[in-house]
């Protein structure tokens, strides 16, 4: 009976981590989505109505889709450093900040060049800005769909068939 | 802290925590500063009436005057882009912040800049009850007589202007004046200070604003839209300016306005001003005279001055 549970402990806690990487992998996905969504609404926002950034961190942390509304919750907390601090050293903390968002190095790397531009040009330069950051997510958000697509299953799997070939091994 | 040094320290928090010990000055000095000076590759400044004094120890990087800029904007220069292209920012509290560094231009018109390399913050100064002694002798008759503000730059016409305003507009039963509808094109923003549509300075219960617009499209815009009794003006600059105080001046409007000049033989000897007073509409001068550090303001006629 004790070796049952134990063999049951085992594969649960193996097929935890494989269902754990699936459940990162897609998280992921879903972040970049709705970082690039939120983004498409900054860079309409500067483009069309040339929205104050204030004004629009805190559309964003109202509007924007989860999780990436934490990340502007973040900003906002730390705007009225403004003066001491500049935008893009408040926006970079909000993305050292917000780890729910699963960023990698590649698009922390997008999102805080971003950042540092931020609110300096006319409305037009930032729109393109903006939508050129957009462009970069989105490549990133396409191959890391892609991997999830391709590599969700083998993670479930491998989960499951390292539990059980531990059971086999110790029982 | 003096109210004067006051106004000194509220315009230095517009530049980033680095840079504000760069333009420090004693209480005294802060008292009659007029501007703070930004140059790159050069030490900090300030605008003394009786010259520039440089402040700074260091030379200005350009991260700073993009730090001052972003301050300004509040992190958003793309909403300034219109007041940029002439050349300055209004600031929250109305302080105005001059820019200049390579300009683009595009169809011969200047759309902002490449680079700023220079910057100048107005320390802006409010002087609630100045206008209280000038007011009541331009209304003889109880009648608000249309009158230009006459003094050389950093002479305070835009303080004077602003309380004349103000005086105006909320009125005086002390000095048996009712208060009036006035309407203010305040091109600059320098005069009530808009920030998000909110005049942060005192002008008074009934005046309405327009600011970030040629003062020209300002006043006719005034005339057809808000009925006033009194269109207030900082700065005649242009010739479309002396056009639309006529038309102002033909719908029965009156006009308070200011003048860039020494003195009367100073403003005729300018085309541009010689025919605002030919035009008849301004009725009384106010001249304003700085001796020993202090202001003085003189009101006369201006019947066939022109002549």
């Amino acid at each position: 009976m004790i070796k049952l549970v134990g063999a049951l402990l085992i594969v649960s806690g193996t097929a935890a981590w494989g269902i754990g990487s699936i459940m990162r992998m897609k998280t992921r996905s879903k972040a970049l989505a709705a970082i690039m969504s939120s983004l498409e609404i900054m860079a309409e926002e500067i483009g069309a109505n040339l929205t104050p950034m204030p004004a629009l961190v805190e559309m964003l942390s109202n509007i924007a889709p989860k999780p990436a509304d934490l990340f502007y919750r973040n900003i906002k907390a730390e705007l009225p450093k403004l003066g001491s601090e500049s935008l893009g050293s408040i926006w970079q903390a909000g993305l050292d900040n917000s780890g729910e968002l699963m960023l990698e190095r590649g698009e922390k790397e997008i999102l805080s060049e971003l950042g540092w531009e931020l609110g300096k040009y006319d409305g037009e330069s930032q729109r393109r800005m903006i939508q050129s950051a957009i462009r970069r997510l989105k490549l990133i958000a396409d191959m890391a769909e892609s991997e999830r697509r391709a590599n969700s299953r083998l993670h479930g799997f491998l989960g499951v068939a390292a539990g059980m070939f531990a059971v086999v091994v110790l029982i | 802290m003096k109210k004067e040094a006051e106004s000194y320290v509220r315009a230095m928090s517009l530049l980033p925590a680095g840079l504000q010990d760069q333009v420090r000055l004693s209480e005294a000095l802060m008292a009659k500063a007029e501007e703070m000076r930004l140059r790159i590759g050069r030490p900090a400044s300030a605008v003394l009436p009786d010259g520039e004094l440089i402040t700074g120890t260091r030379p200005i990087t350009r991260e700073d005057i993009g730090g001052v800029i972003e301050i300004a904007t509040g992190a958003s220069a793309y909403t300034a882009r219109d007041s940029f292209k002439a050349g300055y920012i209004t600031a929250r509290g109305g302080v105005r912040v001059g820019v200049a560094g390579s300009a683009v231009t595009k169809d011969g018109e200047i759309t902002g800049f490449r680079a700023v390399s220079s910057v100048a913050i107005r320390v802006s100064r409010e002087f609630v009850g100045v206008a209280d002694k000038v007011v009541p002798e331009l209304m003889p008759d109880g009648k608000f007589c249309s009158t230009l503000i006459i003094s050389p730059p950093g002479g305070g016409k835009t303080t004077l202007l602003r309380d004349m305003v103000r005086l105006l507009s909320d009125g005086e039963p002390d000095f048996g004046i009712k208060g009036r509808r006035v309407s203010l094109a305040d091109e600059r923003g320098e005069v009530a200070g808009m920030m998000d549509g909110v005049p942060q300075k005192n002008v008074g219960a009934r005046t309405d604003v327009i600011d970030g617009c040629s003062k020209d499209r300002a006043v006719i815009m005034m005339l057809r839209a808000m009925n006033p009794e009194i269109i207030a003006i900082d700065e005649i600059t242009d010739p479309g300016d002396i056009a639309a105080i006529e038309c102002a001046a033909n719908c029965g409007v009156k006009l308070l306005a200011t003048a860039h000049a020494e003195n009367l033989d100073d403003l005729k000897s300018r085309r541009m001003y010689l025919r605002l007073l030919h035009t008849g509409v301004f009725k009384k001068a106010v001249f304003i005279e700085k001796s020993g550090g202090r202001r003085t303001y003189r009101v006369r006629e201006l019947r066939g001055d022109y002549r």
